[in-house]
This record gives structure tokens, C-alpha cells and sequence, in this order.
């Protein structure tokens, strides 16, 4: 039973290859391999499929386990061409493939391109080197992916950014640009708060979001500090063991002393279970270097 | 994905007389998509006949799954966009 599947960023890759790049010959010629294709394996072969140790399972991105990449994933494509779009494409992929300082390299397993006269060739960007392919890719253009990365959209820019012929100024400029683009992880928290937002975000909607909910917390905070300015000016002068002292020293009624402790004791609970005096000294406190920090002379 | 390549000469159509190539036992799919036109060869055993010399509109929803199945692969025209 076969088991490999393509991606949606192979897919992706693939409509982009035809539809968005200066190959107007371009056609897919392939994602996924058949049935008699898994005998012999590959990349195009899930991990699943491809017997024990083919050579496209192996290689430290390759292999998983240990790697937590899907195993039941095609991690190449397959597009054909002219000749002359043929050249064109070899020549941008060799030019990534040449400079072992270009990032877009670590994407990819390796390509089997065609120069336009003699065999066809793969180029490998694992190693380096650069080896004979079969006379098929004379016709198509043949790219593997590094099989952690076939989910991941960083390696469709990158490959369309390479067949764009793009310079490594370019495609790091652009990476710049587009992260906001980027879908992110959204926190445990929220998805479990709201799971109807599903598991991932664009990173710019997530700051906006980020911004408009720290916003709001601060006008709420500020609310609030309002309100406990407004209580502790109602009662200030005000002191509650001093009152109930001067209340039993001039014995107004039997057990008034009690009865505001017990009132104290009320609001204390209704508040916090910190006594109600300290509470007030703490918001004062707080208000004290609020004020002070307003006032400009903020220690940090 | 190159295992089981039938290689043969083209009969009738646009590739007449010129060597082809397919991946799949059925043949292959010429599309020259610049100009939305597309043919059908298909493999005898010993070489490609054109199904029908007549180009046929390309049909990208068929194109894409002639080349996600492995009946019959999915070729450029090689003069397309020249």
C-alpha cells in the first residue's frame, strides 16, 4: 500500500515554478512516484515507501527518525521544459549550487538540470559535487527537497527565488521583506481559549493583535487607577482605629470599638486577605511612584 | 523517475520523425502552453503514435493529474516560448 503523498508547499512550489517565473514552456511532470518507482526509491518516494536505506532517506535532513519531519511525504518535483528554458534554469541553479555561501542551498538535496548539449547532470548540494543523470532530465528539471523541509514555506521562497535567478542579496532582502508573511505557532493558551482560530497566525496579524491587546490592558489599567484614586481620596483623613479608639474613649455606646474592627475586618476580607490598611498603603505606594516616574525621575 | 523509460520515434503530429521519451507505459502528453495546445502520443511497444494530429485545448485540471498518475507522462513542446 503506498503511502506517499505530496505537500501543500510542493504544490505551492510547483504552481508558482509554472505560473509565476519566466519559463513559459514550464509543465509538471511530476510530484509523487508510482508504484513500480518505490522498488527503486528516491524522492519522490515517502520515507514509508522507500526500502531500508535508500540513499534518499538516509542523509542527516533526510533521515527520521530521529528527524520529526512527515514520513509519508514526496519531497521532489519534476518539470519539464524546452531546451532553452532547460539552459536558463541550469544556469541559475548552478550559479546556487557553485557558492557554498549561498543560504538557499541548505533547502535542497540536490537538482538534475540539462546545460543544452551532452548528458544531463545532478548537481548535489550536499556535497558539492556533480555527477551524471539520466537522459530524461534532458527534458525535465528534476529538485529535491531536503525532506525535514517539505513543509516548510521558507523552502519554496527559496527555490523559486533561486530559479528567479535571484542574487543572494536579493533573495535576503526579500526574506526580510516577507517574513511578516509567515505563518506562526500560536501560544497553548490561546488555542486553547479559542480554538476556533485554529493553530497558526500570520506573524504581522499576531503583533497587530499583540499591540491592540496591550493597548486595551493599559486603558483598563489606567481605569482602574483612576477608580482606587477616586476610593482613597474619599477616605483619606479617614482613620478607621483611630475613629474606633476615639469611638470607645468616649464610650458613645457599649462595644462600638468591636463592632468598627469587626467592620474593618469585612472590607479587609471583601478586598484581599491582606488587612485593609496595608492595602491602602500599598496603592498609595504604587500611586507615590507612579507619580514620581510621571514627574520624570524615574530611577531605571 | 527515469526506472522504466520507453524511448522510441514519434509518429504523426507536431514531433513527427523526432525521438521521444516517456517515464509511463502509456506514452506521453505534449503540451505547448503558451499556445493552450496539447497531444496525446501514445507508445506501442516500439515507438509513439500521435492519437490524433489535431491539437486539443490544454485542460490544466487534466494536466496536472496526468503527471500525478503514472500512466502517461507530461512533456513540453520544445519549441514552446521561443
Amino acid at each position: 500500500m503506498m503511502a506517499t503523498r505530496s505537500t501543500p508547499e510542493l504544490v505551492h512550489a510547483a504552481r508558482a515554478w509554472e505560473d509565476d517565473l519566466d519559463y513559459p514552456s514550464a509543465v509538471l511532470s511530476g510530484i509523487v512516484g508510482d508504484a513500480r518507482h518505490r522498488a527503486s526509491g528516491g524522492y519522490h518516494i515517502s520515507i514509508e515507501d522507500n526500502p531500508p536505506g535508500n540513499y534518499s532517506v538516509v542523509r542527516v535532513d533526510d533521515a527520521a527518525p530521529p528527524g520529526k519531519w512527515p514520513r509519508d511525504r514526496a519531497a521532489a518535483i519534476d518539470m519539464s521544459m524546452s531546451p532553452k528554458d532547460m539552459v536558463k534554469c541550469y544556469k541559475r541553479v548552478r550559479a546556487v549550487w557553485s557558492n557554498p555561501a549561498d543560504p538557499r542551498r541548505r533547502f535542497f538535496n540536490a537538482f538534475n538540470v540539462w546545460d543544452g548539449s551532452g548528458d544531463a547532470v545532478r548537481l548535489d548540494f550536499v556535497t558539492g559535487t556533480a555527477s551524471y543523470a539520466t537522459p530524461d532530465h534532458k527534458w525535465h528539471n528534476h529538485g529535491e527537497w531536503r525532506r525535514r523541509y517539505v513543509n516548510d514555506p521558507a523552502a519554496t521562497r527559496a527555490m523559486l527565488s533561486m530559479l528567479r535567478g535571484e542574487s543572494v542579496a536579493a533573495y535576503q532582502k526579500e526574506e526580510d521583506d516577507v517574513s511578516w508573511s509567515e505563518r506562526i505557532k500560536r501560544r497553548p493558551w490561546v488555542t486553547q481559549t479559542w480554538p476556533h482560530l485554529g493553530e497558526d497566525a500570520r506573524a504581522d496579524a499576531t503583533l497587530a493583535g499583540i499591540y491592540g491587546f496591550s493597548r486595551l490592558s493599559a486603558e483598563r489599567a489606567a481605569e482602574l487607577l483612576a477608580g482606587q484614586r477616586a476610593i482613597l481620596a474619599a477616605i483619606a483623613g479617614q482613620d478607621v482605629a483611630e475613629a474606633a479608639e476615639r469611638a470607645a474613649r468616649e464610650g458613645a455606646r457599649a462595644g462600638a470599638a468591636e463592632a468598627l474592627d469587626e467592620l474593618a475586618e469585612g472590607l479587609a476580607d471583601r478586598l484581599t486577605e491582606v488587612p485593609a490598611e496595608q492595602v491602602r498603603q500599598a496603592v498609595a505606594e504604587v500611586l507615590r511612584e507612579r507619580d514620581r516616574r510621571a514627574a520624570g525621575d524615574d530611577p531605571q | 523517475m527515469a526506472e522504466h523509460l520507453h524511448e522510441g520515434v514519434c509518429r504523426g503530429g507536431p514531433l513527427d520523425g523526432q525521438p521521444g521519451q516517456s517515464r509511463f507505459p502509456k506514452g506521453f502528453l505534449l503540451v505547448d502552453r503558451p499556445a493552450d495546445r496539447c497531444w496525446i502520443y501514445e507508445w506501442t511497444g516500439s515507438e509513439f503514435q500521435v492519437r490524433d494530429p489535431q491539437p486539443m485545448p490544454v485542460d490544466t485540471a487534466k494536466r496536472w493529474r496526468a503527471a500525478e498518475e503514472a500512466t502517461y507522462d507530461v512533456v513540453a513542446a520544445p519549441w514552446a516560448g521561443e
